[in-house]
């Protein structure tokens, strides 16, 4: 749910709740309008209802009426919507299973439309008919001296409506009750429709069982992913102590043990002796740095921070070992997504490059990265990226989940589903491969 | 050191990684080792252990598959089998537990050193030959993790800082004369501190070397847990 006009702080001068109360007036006027949708819908209801034991005749109209009540839900949804710009999250589908009574029966979707429809009939076509007569009169009364004087009319008028024998009024008054009523309309329209509003969030969102199962379903969800993310920020420790292991410590023992053979050489024969192993040495320890330089960008690199995804990714496609590299970037570089954000989609290319080089057989791999929606239109705000190669495919099983994929995969899948991110790869066998990833804008903040 | 005054020994190297397998072959080779085999994982240490039985093996902890500890469990089934086979367990890491592992039972031609000690070459091949001749060689390193983890109120406090610098040598499996050659005192005086550590740590004195690396170890370890304090 957005913003509620209605409930605005205090401070906007009561000249602009007046002015926005219009659209209240608007509202409760086209209430008028689906007048007749609504009353079908509750009448077939009603009918439906009381034949059902009528050997079920009733079903076979209950069954229609269902799927005329759930679309006047969204009709009213997208009314608030549009109107009064108050949104109503849909609630989520029925979750009854079984023959058609018994979903009927369950649903109560259908049900608790039905109740704000009966809410809507009653108070909304009342409330329709009151606004309108107001501001209609007000507007025959604001005008009506004016119109009639070029009439040549005695300056006194019947009232109300000018009919004759009735109450008669000078014209400033007239004029004057004019204005009181279409001062007095949109602020009564607005109350009215601060009513609605509370039933339609009530009723025509997810009911209160349904916010807990969807609470309920969050909460198994943020479990789920905060064990993962726990469990990847272990492995990803390891694969750093692996690498150092691996690189720079064998390195540095090999340089040690290369000085160590220069120093007996040199006692026992001289530099020349020597020579050989101070070259080893040499270039043990350039191997020692070159592995240090790899494990530190392994871990993060300095360039992403400073320069951005684009920097750091033209990098990454000049260092890999597939022919050609083509990284497309497609928003400026003054829209920076958040550090955190930056960081996993770097790596999400970086494990898709190194999988490319590895198994692909990959001629040509494509990086692409944009951004899509907007938080400003309520869609989610998402940094995506695409890679896709013309290798020979088979990286990940048909359904395009990652749980069974390599253990960089899925230690990408896990990050990103810890940010409320998604991961997807389609590999047939055969190539290609395409993998999908959707980064939450502005995930874990940072910037 | 003179060529040819040890008589030749044999050894057995495994160690995974390529660069650091043939550098070691390299070295042991110029210091006249005799390398009859460098393999790359545990099990063909095994069958070449059990193939020629070497005065000497020399392996890595991390190796294939598992890279975890199946170096030092080879080692000691290399002991177990061949008694006659001294071990050495070189390691990126030292770890006292692991050489609480390795030294359980005979502490008789056992060594644990850390892979940096390979740089000073003269005295990683003495280490090697001494503990190839029986003798017992624990990594400086592992010493001073035990040292650094007795509680204050330790025995060890009342340790002069040369004794302590005498104990720690004498754990790394050095005799009376190694020590005082390294401390550059005479023997007397190292006999003289050995006999007041003892004293002081209420150990039994004893003349053998390696059995002497075990005691003060088995000490130190029970200092570094509290509450099993001898």
């Amino acid at each position: 749910m957005s913003t509620l006009p209605l409930d605005r702080p205090p401070v906007a001068a009561p000249l602009r709740r007046w002015a926005e109360g219009w659209w209240a007036v608007v509202h409760l006027t086209l209430h008028l309008v689906v007048l007749a949708l609504h009353l079908t819908a509750l009448v077939l209801l009603v009918v439906g209802t009381a034949l059902v034991p009528v050997l079920g005749v009733g079903v076979l109209l209950l069954w229609p009426t269902r799927r005329l009540l759930a679309l006047c839900a969204r009709l009213e949804r997208y009314r608030l919507a549009a109107v009064l710009d108050v949104h109503v999250p849909a609630p989520p589908r029925c979750a009854a299973t079984g023959p058609a009574w018994r979903r009927l029966a369950l649903d109560t979707r259908s049900w608790r439309t039905a109740g704000h429809l009966a809410v809507l009939v009653t108070l909304g076509t009342v409330g329709g008919t009151v606004v309108l007569a107001l501001t209609s009169t007000g507007l025959a009364a604001l005008l009506a001296p004016s119109a009639s004087a070029g009439l040549g009319h005695g300056g006194e008028y019947g009232w109300p409506f000018g009919i004759p024998g009735t109450l008669r009024a000078p014209a400033l008054a007239v004029v004057l009750a004019g204005a009181l009523l279409l001062l007095a309309a949109p602020l009564l329209a607005r109350a009215l429709v601060a009513v609605e509003v509370l039933t339609a969030l009530a009723l025509l969102g997810p009911g209160r069982g349904e916010r807990e199962a969807e609470l309920r379903r969050r909460v198994d969800v943020l479990t789920s992913t905060r064990e993962r993310t726990v469990d990847s920020v272990e492995a990803e420790r390891r694969r750093i102590e692996r690498d150092l292991h691996d690189g720079p410590q064998q390195r540095l023992v090999s340089l040690a043990m290369q000085l160590g053979m220069a120093k007996r050489a040199l006692e026992r024969g001289g530099p020349d002796a020597a020579s050989e192993h101070l070259e080893a040495a040499r270039s043990a320890a350039s191997a020692a740095i070159s592995d240090m330089r790899h494990v530190a960008r392994g871990i993060h690199p300095p360039v992403l921070t400073d320069r951005g995804l684009d920097a750091a990714l033209s990098a990454l496609a000049a260092a890999s070992p597939v022919a050609v590299v083509d990284v497309e970037v497609h928003f400026p570089p003054s829209e920076r997504p958040s550090s955190t954000a930056e960081a996993i989609a770097y790596f999400c290319v970086s494990e898709a490059l190194t999988n490319t080089a590895k198994h692909a057989r990959a001629s040509r791999v494509v990086v692409q990265l944009w951004r899509e929606g907007d938080a400003a239109d309520g869609r989610a705000d998402l940094l995506r990226l695409r890679v896709s190669d013309d290798g020979v495919g088979g990286a990940a099983p048909a359904d395009g989940t990652v749980a069974s994929g390599g253990s960089g995969l899925r230690g990408l899948g896990d990050r990103l589903a810890a940010v409320d991110g998604w991961l997807h790869v389609v590999s047939p066998r055969g190539g290609p491969t395409v993998l999908e990833a959707g980064v939450p804008w502005g995930a874990g903040g940072g910037r | 050191m003179g060529r040819g005054r040890w008589p030749l020994m044999r050894v057995v190297l495994a160690e995974d990684s390529v660069l650091l397998r043939e550098g070691l072959v390299q070295l042991l080779r110029l210091e006249d080792v005799d390398v009859v085999a460098a393999v790359e994982d545990a099990e063909a240490l095994l069958r070449a252990a059990d193939e020629h039985v070497p005065d000497l093996v020399l392996t890595d902890v991390r190796m294939p598959p598992t890279f975890s500890d199946e170096g030092l469990r080879a080692a000691i089934a290399v002991r177990s089998r061949h008694p006659g086979t001294a071990v050495v367990v070189l390691s990126q890491y030292v770890e006292e537990r692991y050489a609480a592992e390795l030294l359980g039972g005979s502490t008789r031609g056992v060594g644990y050193l850390l892979k940096d000690r390979v740089g000073d070459v003269e005295e990683f091949v003495s280490t090697l030959r001494r503990v190839a001749a029986g003798g017992t060689a624990v990594d400086p390193e592992v010493v001073s993790q035990l040292l650094s983890r007795a509680s204050r109120d330790d025995p060890l406090e009342r340790l002069t800082p040369r004794e302590l610098e005498v104990l720690q040598l004498m754990a790394e499996g050095r005799s009376n004369a190694a020590v005082a050659a390294r401390l550059v005192v005479t023997d007397k005086a190292v006999e003289k501190h050995v006999s007041n550590i003892f004293a002081k740590l209420g150990l039994p004195p004893d003349t053998e070397d390696h059995r002497r690396v075990l005691a003060v170890l088995r000490h130190l370890e029970a200092a570094a847990r509290p509450g099993t304090r001898p």
